[in-house]
């Protein structure tokens, strides 16, 4: 049986270095004694200690903090039998667990350059659950690159590359100031509702987007926000 | 050029006010909100440099008529405490300049679609990671202004 040590994976606390409102998505799950996974026939069997048996999630108070910080903790040793998904398994307990750090450290340890587009299109969507989205971002790039025919690999190439320019010369938009003057005058006594906004001036409200279209002839061109 | 280096390079070539009040926010956090394109109609979305992706309101899509087979399977954000599901898409918005050239970005966004019974209560978020992370920004608190620029 080999053992594998995944020391590095505990008492991992990830500090996002600029904080706002934000996070990635993070674990409810406890982790227990023992933990089975079935791949196609081939049991993986891992050993949780007990004493590290916790996930914690500490959430700012909203009136004084801007973010959260998080404290996850996977498990420290893990036996694998014979793992022939290859690396595949680590990443799902990751996901599973909402480990961002974990999870970029299973993938990272994973020869990509001999995996199916298969694996490739399955990790990018573990990564997402896994809160890992750069990860993401780089396996569907690299998948496409080599499976340029597969589809959902382009998909999720295009949706997740990195933002673009595309003009940096659009003329300047002078009714901004207003419709934002407007918001700020006019908060308390919209809060809640949608409205629609041109040049500073009000031109509906309603209590949903839907409902706010379709009291407008067009929506092309007009400011339209929820008072928040 | 609104805002240059020493040597004369550009560091931002857009300012655009912003407001620093959400009128909800009893605490009166400080945020930056400014004005977007989304599609072809505007609105509003915090600056939020802890976040992923351009979250909006999950109402934003009955305004812009979203391919759903465009958008790519399921995400999930946890976003101040709330953990939301929702769809990835790619869109195109723009920094509204009222001084300055306005910029068109295509970048990730992220649709919560909500279950029954939950709540949506944020603005639109412009995170860091997928949208403004490849910009330079600048955010003047005397005169609220914010500044932006291509890299």
């Amino acid at each position: 049986m080999e053992t594998r040590l995944l020391s590095d994976y505990a008492e991992t606390t990830l500090f996002p270095a600029l904080m706002d409102s934000t996070a990635f998505p993070e674990p409810d799950r406890v982790w227990r004694d023992f933990k089975i996974a079935m791949a196609d026939t081939t049991a993986v069997f891992w050993i949780i200690v007990p004493t590290v048996e916790r996930q914690e999630r500490r959430l700012p108070s909203p009136e004084v903090a801007t973010g959260p910080s998080k404290t996850s903790i996977l498990p420290q040793t893990l036996d694998v039998t014979e793992d022939r998904e290859e690396g595949l398994a680590m990443l799902e307990i990751a996901a599973e667990a909402g480990d961002e750090t974990a999870f970029v450290q299973a993938a990272s340890a994973i020869d990509w350059s001999q995996r199916s587009a298969a694996d490739f299109a399955r990790t990018v969507r573990l990564a997402l659950a896994a809160g890992a989205h750069l990860m993401a971002r780089k396996l569907a790039n690299q998948g496409h690159w080599l499976y340029a025919d597969h589809e959902e690999l382009a998909k999720m190439a295009r949706i997740l590359a990195p933002p673009r320019v595309v003009s940096a010369n659009l003329p300047p938009d002078p009714s901004v100031r207003a419709n934002l003057e407007w918001i700020r005058a006019h908060a308390a006594e919209y809060r809640g509702l949608w409205v629609a906004l041109k040049e500073g001036v009000l031109l509906a409200s309603a209590s949903t987007a839907r409902e706010l279209r379709d009291q407008l002839p067009t929506t092309a061109g007009l400011f339209l926000t929820r008072v928040i | 050029m609104v805002l240059q280096f020493a040597d004369g390079r550009p560091f931002a070539t857009g300012a655009s006010p912003y407001r620093d009040q959400l009128s909800s926010d009893r605490a009166e956090t400080p945020r930056i909100l400014v004005a977007v394109w989304i599609g072809d109609s505007q609105t509003q979305a915090v600056v939020d440099t802890g976040g992923v992706y351009l979250v909006c309101d999950p109402e934003i899509p009955d305004l812009l008529d979203l391919n759903p087979s465009a958008s790519l399977g399921v995400a999930t954000l946890l976003i101040r405490g709330y953990e939301y599901v929702g769809y990835l898409h790619r869109l195109t918005i723009a920094l509204l300049a009222e001084e300055g050239e306005s910029l068109e970005l295509e970048v990730t966004a992220f649709i919560p679609r909500l279950d029954p019974g939950q709540e949506w209560r944020f603005p639109s978020l412009l995170g860091l990671q997928g949208c403004l992370e490849f910009l330079r920004f600048a955010v003047d608190p005397g005169t609220n202004v914010f500044y932006f620029g291509p890299l």
